[in-house]
């Protein structure tokens, strides 16, 4: 099995289940080939690095106050 | 303020926006990593609300209410993108990390970072990390944000966005493979 191919089903089976032929030929793969293994590895560190940067709010920054003005407008001319 | 004697009071559409715009903006900046786009939401989240505020009962807080009505913006807004971009067919053509034959190209081999858990505490790491997912394309930057803005099972995802379950752990394996050669240049060689 290639390397694209196995780092392809990193990703699958995160997503779905792989099937058991898949299952066995990644694990011997991963054991085998170290930079499909950094792949691993990176591919999770990845995973939480865009999912706490998604949550990682700047407490500095404030909705600009021309467009806020512009909304308090809007929002009173609805009805 | 407090929120429960708030509730209670009588709240003006301006009220609604001096108190919340700032909060609403945090949250939208945080999942699209963009002013304007954040700006735009918020607006369509103020203009939702007012709508429909008679029918806000005070079962929950204005900010739980608004930031839900936030999160089903800016789903939209990513739904909206990926229909755009749905025929994005160049996967292949993105990837530099392999060689015809699928094994690894020998610049392009996966590192790994030795203290993962700290570096979004580092604002030099942050921007050359969000730089990068903002270089990924239109589609594939949709993808990998969405997946992440609502805590929503993979099916879902693929419903929201219309696509197959293989398209999405394709397009997951393309973003981290362009993550890792990004990150790679503008990050690792320089550190």
């Amino acid at each position: 099995m290639s390397c694209k191919k196995s780092t392809e089903l990193v990703e699958k089976s995160k997503i779905t289940s792989l099937s058991f032929k898949e299952k066995i030929f990644l694990r011997l793969h991963l054991t085998m080939c170290s930079p499909c293994s950094n792949y691993n590895v990176l591919s999770h560190q990845l995973d939480k690095l865009i999912k706490n940067g998604l949550e990682q709010e700047d407490s500095s920054e404030t909705i600009s106050e021309t467009r806020k003005q512009e909304i308090i407008k809007l929002v009173n001319n609805i009805e | 303020m407090a929120e429960s004697l708030e509730t209670l009071a009588v709240v003006t559409p301006t009220d609604l926006v001096n108190n919340f715009a700032d909060d609403l903006f945090r949250f939208a900046l945080s999942k699209t990593k963009n002013k304007e786009v954040s700006e735009d939401l918020v607006q369509d989240t103020f203009i939702v609300a007012v709508t429909k505020l008679n029918t806000f009962r005070g079962e929950s807080t204005h900010k739980t209410w608004l930031i839900s009505i936030l999160r089903n913006k800016i789903a939209d807004y990513y739904r909206k993108k990926t229909k755009e971009n749905i025929s994005d067919k160049e996967m292949d053509d993105q990837t530099l990390s392999f060689k015809a034959s699928g094994s690894w190209n020998k610049e392009n081999v996966p590192f790994v970072f030795e203290d993962s858990e700290h570096l979004l505490d580092n604002p030099k790491f942050t921007t050359v990390f969000y730089n990068c997912i903002e270089d990924l394309p239109e589609l594939w930057s949709a993808v990998i944000k969405m997946k992440y803005v609502n805590p929503i099972k993979s099916k879902e995802i693929c419903q929201e966005l219309n696509i197959s379950d293989t398209n999405l752990w394709q397009i997951v394996h393309r973003s981290k493979l362009k993550l890792k050669d990004c990150l790679g240049t503008n990050w690792i060689k320089e550190n």
